[in-house]
């Protein structure tokens, strides 16, 4: 016999229920996006923004919001790509990371979806970082770059300029010991090897050049050429020479990239190289605009004609393949392209837009940093490619590690770029 | 008298219908992914491309020319030894001192020992790094003190003392738990057997040697068989705290596999590592299986 008592709870945890189930509207959709994670409070809150808007004009979605720190992102994206509980939008780099994806037909094409959307907004010629064999399979968002970020109160007191070559830096690295033994030029967190890689990318770009780099990076190249230029040794020998001469912070590969700029921040370290999402986390962290910016150092023995670019990428996003709502994900993203977004990213996130039609409207209100570089980018030539983003996973994966070994010296330049020379030699066979 | 044969057809209904649940989980989460793992590791495959190719026992050739799995494999039998050693070693030290040592604040003293056990291995791993951090961290001050220095990479930017560190991190947040249940052995001891042994002269020292460890045997090899479980399946503070790094110091087979899955997409090659590192767990289960049955 049922206990007349249990009926009332009963009745109501169902009639909840059923309330429940009538309450999600029948066209109800769930978007899900994933991003990198991040510590800057505008990009958060520009998130915010941008989801509530998006929701606002599609009654009945709700955007899911996941962020991952970069390397469990990079970890995480391919094989939930493959499931069915993967995002429909995600993040990427306009590089070998997104190629690889619509290679593989993991990505979306996204080509015929631009028509009265992003391609009424941007050049359709800045598709081509996330294009494969001519179509689209991404959209890009805004642009990166990576700066010497520097103290000036540092170097204002003690009558220092900062370096522009590299034999200036190292005869810094000097100075700056002297003035302060505990103090370091510059903090490097390379705990998790893309600081140390990214380093490398830029002194590589100057010794080997920036069309050479690409060939091999590419795996274009003959066999017998591929990754042979003797600049690649050069760069890496550079790293060790910085190490030697007290340049970086101690244990850099025991830092990590939030521990570098809190060393920069709280003065342990001069300057530090940094990207253009820095700003934002160096105010956070107390020193609220005490910094200048800087190109990094020309390389001194490094050809003319290799200077004049600067490391950077441009970011944006792709949508899956497996994606059940891929026009309400190009919704989406053709939100983040719109002129107040792209101006309201560059406010609060520090994004350097790829639509600048709405900028003039919010000039005022940007950051001095980013301002500054809105107003350097166009003097350079160009980006100089970054090894971890456009080069295959697996090479990646022998360079940045070997970074560490340089670092430390239990390698020489030449043992690792015979290892990475072998490990491409093998990606490109299995092609 | 035999029974009924509808009897006993019940009997085995209701002992089935009663397994079935746990046997329904175990064929899903152990057994299928099992067999999926053994059946994988003979294929080429990989997440970018899906590449699905038989390859035979291929990866297991491979994976005997592996530098890096050879470097992984040490570690983890130096992470397996050492962890006993300072784990179950320290946890019987503090576990006799608080049985029978001391007398006042028992409670207090098991409870800061037992304390980091309870806080998550990232949260740990975050605040040793920290902590051994060269630049930001307070051991080369402590060490100053009594004259020492640290390498200039601090503990685990060395790569001959990374692992070390590694395993000294995993000693101070485990060694509380091999404590408790050391001490929990230790009180099932009767009274009854130290008051004999005391009345032949057999005390202190000896009386920890000849009576608590014989009888708290097969305690202690449980404990070092969840020592050397733990030291294989290691993978969360070596993350956190170095990376696998610097270089490849401080890989072991757990992060290793995760690597060759979710970095290198070579979802084949990371099968072969996994039934590998299967069977040494196997081996290592085995062997102390049969320690605590003689």
């Amino acid at each position: 016999m049922h206990n007349q008592s249990s009926r009332g709870p009963r009745a109501l945890t169902l009639a909840l229920g059923l309330a429940a189930v009538i309450a999600v509207p029948a066209n109800a959709q769930q978007l899900k996006l994933w991003e990198i994670s991040s510590t800057n409070e505008g990009v958060n809150q520009n998130w915010e923004n941008v989801i509530a808007q998006f929701e606002a004009e599609h009654p009945g979605v709700e955007v899911v919001m996941e962020t991952f720190d970069t390397e469990a992102f990079k970890q995480g994206l391919a094989v939930a790509l493959t499931s069915t509980s993967g995002p429909d939008i995600f993040f990427n780099w306009g590089s070998e990371d997104s190629a690889v994806l619509a290679r593989n037909g993991l990505a979306a094409d996204v080509t015929d979806m631009g028509e009265g959307r992003w391609l009424d907004k941007i050049n359709a010629g800045l598709l081509a970082p996330f294009s494969v064999e001519g179509r689209a399979y991404g959209v890009p968002s805004h642009s990166i770059a990576k700066y010497m970020y520097y103290n000036t109160a540092f170097y204002e007191e003690n009558g220092l300029t900062f370096p522009t070559t590299t034999d200036e830096l190292l005869a810094m690295c000097k100075t700056v010991r002297e003035i302060d033994p505990e103090v370091a030029f510059t903090s490097l967190g390379n705990r998790d090897q893309w600081k140390g890689i990214h380093y490398v990318s830029m002194l590589t770009a100057e010794y080997v050049g920036v069309d050479a780099m690409l060939a091999d990076m590419r795996l274009q190249n003959s066999d017998d050429a591929m990754f042979t230029d003797p600049g690649y040794t050069k760069a890496l020998a550079m790293m060790r020479t910085m190490e030697e001469e007290g340049c970086f912070q101690q244990g850099v590969n025991v830092t990590t990239a939030d521990m570098s700029r809190t060393i920069f921040a709280s003065g342990l370290a001069t300057s530090i190289y940094c990207g253009t999402w820095c700003p934002g986390t160096f105010d956070s962290e107390g020193l609220e605009g005490g910094y200048s910016m800087a190109p990094f150092p020309a390389v001194s023995d490094a050809p003319e004609e290799n200077h004049g670019y600067i490391l950077g990428l441009t970011e944006g996003f792709q949508i899956s393949a497996q994606s059940q709502h891929k026009e309400l994900a190009a919704d989406f993203i053709d939100l983040i392209l719109s002129d107040a977004v792209q101006a309201e990213r560059l406010v609060l996130a520090g994004r350097i837009p790829v639509n600048g039609a709405g900028v003039g409207a919010v000039s005022d209100e940007v950051h001095p940093a980013i301002q500054h570089v809105v107003a350097d980018l166009p003097n350079y030539k160009g980006f100089a490619p970054i090894l971890d983003v456009d080069l295959d996973g697996r090479i990646v994966e022998v360079y940045k590690r070997g970074i560490q070994d340089v670092i430390d010296g239990r390698v020489t330049p030449e043992e690792l770029m015979a290892k990475v020379r072998a490990e491409a030699l093998a990606v490109k066979s299995e092609r | 008298m035999a029974q009924p044969p509808t009897h006993h057809r019940r009997d085995t209904i209701s002992a089935l219908t009663l397994l079935a649940p746990a046997m329904i989980l175990f064929g899903a989460f152990i057994l299928l992914p099992l067999m999926q793992t053994f059946a994988w590791s003979l294929y080429r495959y990989e997440v970018f491309g899906g590449v699905k190719e038989f390859v035979g026992l291929d990866n297991f050739a491979k994976l005997a020319g592996d530098e890096v799995f050879g470097i992984a494999l040490i570690n983890n039998l130096k992470f397996a030894v050492l962890s006993v050693v300072l784990q179950v070693g320290m946890g019987l030290v503090l576990a006799a001192l608080l049985d029978r040592g001391v007398r006042r604040f028992k409670v207090v003293y098991r409870t800061i020992i037992f304390a980091p056990i309870l806080v998550s291995t990232a949260a740990v791993g975050l605040l040793w790094s920290l902590i051994l951090n060269p630049s930001i961290g307070p051991v080369d001050d402590w060490l100053g003190l009594i004259g020492l220095s640290a390498p200039r990479n601090g503990l685990l930017g060395e790569p001959a003392f990374a692992i070390y560190g590694v395993i000294f991190v995993g000693a101070w947040q485990y060694t509380g738990f091999m404590m408790v249940i050391l001490l929990a052995g230790m009180q099932n001891v009767p009274e009854e057997t130290y008051e004999a042994a005391r009345m032949d002269g057999c005390k202190g020292l000896r009386a920890f040697f000849h009576i608590t460890l014989p009888t708290i045997r097969n305690v202690i090899i449980t404990c070092c068989l969840l020592t050397v479980i733990g030291a294989f399946k290691v993978f969360d503070l070596v993350y956190v705290l170095t990376n696998g790094g610097p270089g490849n110091a401080t890989e072991v087979l757990a992060s290793y596999i995760f690597r060759n899955a979710f970095e290198f997409g070579q979802i084949g090659y990371a099968n072969a590592l996994s039934v590998v590192f299967l069977a040494i767990a196997f081996v290592f289960g085995l062997i102390q299986f049969r320690m605590i049955r003689r």
